[in-house]
């Protein structure tokens, strides 16, 4: 550190700007990717709906919202509320999925086998990646 | 030395750092591959982790149609539907094994698991997902139609009793997970997960060498993964529960609550005391059966069979008193939240 300071105390100005501004830019490009990382990736629980296996969509707990899924199978409305998420409506023949009630932790699903949809909570966060963690559940 | 360049040099490697921490690839070193199925009736997961676990995967999918296909007795084209139509068949080499394996916990389990339920899933409504209380009457009426002692076999050609039909759902997805196990060996996999509508079996440790931890359903909440009876560590085994509250409806008018396991003696859900039996054995197909067969039989029964096939399974059995018994083979790899007793 002291050896940097020495060095940074007679510098040729003309020659330290463009490091300055590149070491800047470096460093800001940098925060600015770590701030988009953690906002998008860093962690949080989402609801994934599948469709016959397929991802169709991934959404965050943290924001309320209500999305209707149609496939030639039928329609599905999945309501995202209070960091919670459940089937709100239905027109499968069994209507199992819509009492199956609210789930809100990592791997918990929502299935209904008729329309062959899933909503399962995901959480990419790595603290709950702990040793105690449940691998499976057996029903 | 230019002092600039190495103060730039050292914020790039900086930055660069930075961004790998950010995104850590926990699986970077082990291929996997995670696929999921509609099948039998039920929403299966395949996970495995080698450098073929693509293909193997694949496999295991087409797999598990070939037997839906073959087995399912809900499918008019398939085996057991053609079987039940026509009364006798040749079997095939997958339902050779499955019979020759239901015939054994049939007889050593003095009929508490029994293939020929078929007609009474159906009058209970259990087979077509609109289950209702059927009278007396007809419940003792298709109870005389239920006996797999009646099945004649014969050289790999089955013949069954006059109005009967046989179901072999009940041992199906434990054979279905037998048959994934010897796909992901031909395919070296070096470990692997699946469920099968919540018949778990898992191949190999887990990637990192530790045990599989698998929680068992609490009885009183499916559907909270927060309140389970407890956890399973463990390795290259099935683990396999039977419970009432898979299946079940309550009667209008009487108010009572029946479930989908039939006691092939009496016509009704079984009502032994116990309310969840989980199996842990190599042997999924056992496995399978035994579930449903020890829900039947109840403690005292299942513990004495344990007894003298201890080598062969573990269990854990939840009665209607909440009391939690494990057997053996499970000590120390078993937890729970709540007291259970060690069978010896």
């Amino acid at each position: 550190m002291l050896c940097v300071v020495k060095i940074m105390k007679k510098p040729d100005i003309k020659k330290i700007k463009p490091d300055v501004i590149l070491i800047s830019v470096l460093i800001i490009t940098g925060l600015i990717i770590m701030l988009f990382v953690l906002i998008f990736s860093g962690g949080g629980r989402y609801a994934e709906i599948k469709s016959d296996g397929k991802i169709i969509e991934k959404l965050s707990l943290d924001t309320d919202t209500e999305k209707t899924i149609e496939t030639e199978l039928g329609k599905n409305t999945v309501v995202v509320e209070n960091s919670s998420v459940y089937m709100k409506d239905a027109d499968c023949p069994d209507g199992i999925c819509k009492n199956m009630g609210r789930i809100d932790k990592k791997g918990q699903s929502i299935i209904c086998l008729p329309h062959k949809l899933v909503v399962v909570i995901t959480d990419d966060s790595e603290e709950n990646t702990d040793e105690n963690s449940i691998d499976i559940i057996v029903k | 030395m230019n002092t600039h360049k190495i103060i730039t040099a050292f914020a790039v490697f900086a930055l660069f750092i930075s961004l790998c921490g950010c995104t850590p690839d926990k699986t970077a070193d082990t291929e996997s591959c995670s696929k999921e199925i509609f099948a039998m009736d039920t929403y299966m997961t395949v996970t495995a982790y080698g450098e073929n676990a693509e293909k193997a995967v694949n496999e295991v999918l087409e797999e598990i149609k070939r037997l839906d296909d073959l087995l399912s007795a809900g499918n008019d084209k398939s085996e057991i539907s053609i079987l039940n139509k026509n009364g006798s068949a040749s079997l095939s080499d997958d339902s050779r094994y499955l019979y020759e394996k239901a015939d054994r916990i049939y007889r050593e389990t003095g009929g508490a698991y029994d293939i020929t339920i078929l007609p009474l899933m159906k009058l209970w409504g259990f087979q077509d997902g609109d289950p209702s209380l059927p009278t007396d009457r007809d419940i003792k009426n298709t109870c005389q139609l239920i006996g797999a002692d009646r099945l004649i076999y014969n050289d790999g050609r089955l013949t069954l009793g006059k109005g009967q039909s046989i179901d072999l759902g009940g041992i199906a997805k434990g054979y279905t997970g037998d048959r994934i196990m010897q796909i992901f060996e031909k395919n070296n996999i070096s470990s692997g997960i699946i469920s099968l509508g919540g018949n778990v079996q898992c191949f190999g440790k887990k990637p990192d060498g530790s045990l599989w931890r698998c929680g068992i359903t609490d009885p009183d909440h499916p559907e909270d993964m927060s309140k389970l009876a407890g956890t399973v560590s463990t390795s290259d085994k099935a683990v396999i529960t039977s419970g009432g509250y898979e299946r079940f409806f309550t009667d209008k008018k009487s108010g009572r609550t029946f479930h989908h396991i039939m006691d092939p003696k009496t016509g009704f859900s079984a009502d032994s005391g116990l309310i969840s039996v989980t199996i842990v054995s190599s042997d999924g197909t056992l496995a399978d059966g035994l579930s449903t067969a020890c829900f039947v039989m109840g403690q005292q029964d299942s513990v004495s069979y344990w007894r003298s096939h201890r080598d062969e399974f573990d269990m854990i059995l939840i009665t209607d008193s909440r009391k939690i018994l494990v057997t053996k083979g499970l000590e120390g790899v078993f937890s729970s939240g709540n007291d259970f007793e060690i069978i010896d």
